[in-house]
């Protein structure tokens, strides 16, 4: 074995600037979304990132969904589906892969030379997986001392619930946010699931994690961050909690209406499903507005004088509004509101129209990455831009143990008479096992 | 997941039912299953099934509103909401910390300041403003 080996930085090589995690080797043991974006967060920031996989369970899709299947560029699956799903590459670009059967004494003990010759984990398998394997924070703190480890239960390391699983949608309604979600007139089979609680859980970890660094830098101590999903996700929405304490209401659900706005919503525009949003909030923007419009009779209708009449006589309003918008392009309404300083955007779906919005292309926000095996498509920005380095470019997402050679030989010193060995004893592979677990959600055996 | 979902209800009979035991089998007779669950829902408070799932390794959650948040024991005895007193607010309760850190003490949270409640801590203590200066200051509206 060699002795320490510093995080190389080949990732965002052609970043004109050091960035601000470089140098940072990090690991990853996370799957489906919340781990690994925060993972995504500190690659953008320049940390070399190893996601640590195996081929026995993954969590890249099926192991051969069929032809046409949806989450494939082009709807093709191809030869290595694991390499080829659209939600996995998104999340997991910038990072390097390493295959480990952690259930093998073998992986175990790579995994944790591995620790020793690194700064951070991020850990977000189910409550006691970690510790079942041997590999949770007071194991691990032995062979790295300064060593920072974030865990990302949905409920936390305490309390009644704490062994208890969790998706993003089960965080979303056990915090209440499910409940504020919708129409007034609807019931909560009705709403759309979201997962945004993964996303805020993800770069919550990222924000922990930078805070433990400038502290192990300050004090040259590491520390474990408790990052329970639904504690970070509260927050989001403190204000309601607080509404309750004042007034001993709860928020009912609101649609895109608001309390002290008017007009405040989503309205038609012209075209089949196009949407242009609309936020006025005070009486200069109501005035601009009516100027703008050029609605007849509106600036001088009494059931719209002041914030108040207008949030009581919100339906008619609205009316009035979507017959204005609904004969009008989304975009030609919004040049036209901001020209006033009236908050305004289009409603844009998650494919063509997002492609093709001018303000997304001229940013030159998504970018073309050539994966290997997924080819080249066009995927999301960074998370953020910093100064020196205006077009920051993604490297692709690994493919499944694309860098057992440089995590095991170049970082661990393996030979490849070693690597063989591994590979015919099936701690590490390219490719999943037959049979494998392609559920991708490491679970503590119940019986 | 299917056995677990049966073990929940209480029904591990179902599991040699010959209309559950494929995926194809559970979809051709979803409105006899989905009865079934119901029944078994109807029956059950949203904590017994939110514990039930659990028990199943199913990745379950009550939907809470916020008055239900809370009162709910687990956040409760976390801590998750901070209770803090406000000069003007009076005391409320706050979400609490996006994580937690092992190597950060336990402190107490303050309240959000008043409007220029600090200014004299940054001007005089931290930009060093002489006293006459701040006068100048005030009397200007500045602070």
């Amino acid at each position: 074995m060699t002795g320490s080996s510093p995080a190389r930085t080949m990732m965002n090589s052609n970043s004109p600037i050091q960035r601000p995690l470089a140098g940072i080797r990090a690991l990853e043991l996370a799957e489906i979304w919340a781990g690994p974006l925060c993972g995504a967060a500190l690659a953008d920031m320049g940390a070399e990132v190893i996601k640590v996989e195996s081929i026995q369970r993954i969590s890249r899709g099926q192991a051969r969904p069929a032809p046409g299947a949806s989450g494939y560029p082009d709807g093709d699956p191809g030869e290595r589906p694991w390499n080829r799903s659209g939600n996995f590459n998104a999340v997991n670009r910038n990072k390097r892969s390493v295959t480990l059967d952690l259930a093998s004494p073998r992986g175990a003990g790579l995994f944790r030379e591995l620790v020793s010759l690194s700064d951070a984990l991020v850990s977000n398998y189910a409550p006691g997986v970690v510790d079942r394997l041997g590999i949770g924070y007071e194991a691990l703190l032995a062979l790295k001392p300064d060593l920072i480890v974030v865990e990302m239960p949905g409920y936390g390391k305490s309390g009644p619930y704490k062994d208890f699983r969790s998706m993003g949608m089960a965080i979303d309604a056990v915090t209440g946010h499910s409940s504020l979600r919708g129409y007034p007139d609807m019931d909560l089979t009705q709403i759309s699931l979201v997962h945004h609680p993964d996303a805020v859980a993800g770069l919550t970890a990222a924000f922990g994690i930078s805070a433990a660094l400038h502290y192990r830098a300050r004090t040259g101590k590491g520390q474990f961050i408790e990052l329970t999903q639904s504690e970070a996700f509260l927050p989001h929405i403190g204000e309601v909690f607080l509404e309750y304490g004042l007034t001993g209401q709860s928020r009912a659900r609101r649609g895109n209406s608001h309390p002290l706005m008017s007009p405040h919503g989503c309205y038609p525009a012209l075209g089949e499903d196009k949407w242009v949003t609309i936020a006025v909030r005070d009486e200069d923007e109501w005035r601009a507005f009516c100027r703008v419009t050029g609605i007849p009779g509106l600036a001088d209708d009494s059931r719209f004088f002041g914030v108040e009449a207008r949030v009581a006589n919100r339906q008619a309003l609205d009316t009035i509004v979507a017959d204005w918008t609904s004969v009008r392009d989304s975009y030609e309404t919004v040049e036209l509101l901001q020209a006033a300083g009236i908050p305004s955007a289009p409603v844009l779906d998650c494919g063509a129209d997002t492609y093709s919005d001018p303000h997304l292309l001229e940013r030159d926000y998504f970018q073309v990455v050539d994966h290997p095996d997924a080819g080249n498509h066009l995927m999301s920005g960074p998370m953020w831009k910093m100064a020196g380095d205006p077009k920051p470019r993604h490297e692709p997402a690994p493919g499944l143990g694309e860098h057992n050679n440089y995590v095991l030989s170049d970082i661990l010193g393996l030979s490849v008479y070693d690597l063989q060995g591994l590979e015919r004893s099936e701690v590490i592979g390219t490719s999943p096992l037959p049979g494998a677990d392609m559920g991708g959600v490491r679970r503590v055996s119940r019986t | 997941m299917w056995p677990n979902l049966a073990r929940m209800i209480d029904r591990p009979d179902l599991l040699d039912d010959a209309r559950f035991t494929s995926i194809e089998g559970r979809a051709a007779h979803n409105g006899e299953l989905e009865s079934l669950f119901q029944d078994w829902f109807d029956s059950h408070t949203r904590a017994e099934v939110f514990a039930a799932g659990q028990r199943e390794g199913l990745p379950c959650g009550p939907v809470l509103t916020p008055p239900d948040v809370l009162a709910d024991p687990h956040f409760n005895e976390r801590g998750s909401f901070l209770r803090i007193d406000h000069p003007r607010a009076g005391t409320l309760r706050y979400t609490g910390h996006p994580f937690r850190l092992s190597a950060m003490d336990q402190f107490e949270p303050k309240p959000a300041p008043l409007l220029g409640q600090h200014n004299l801590e940054v001007y005089s203590g931290l930009l060093g403003v002489g006293e006459d200066d701040l006068e100048l200051l005030r009397s200007e509206g500045v602070l």
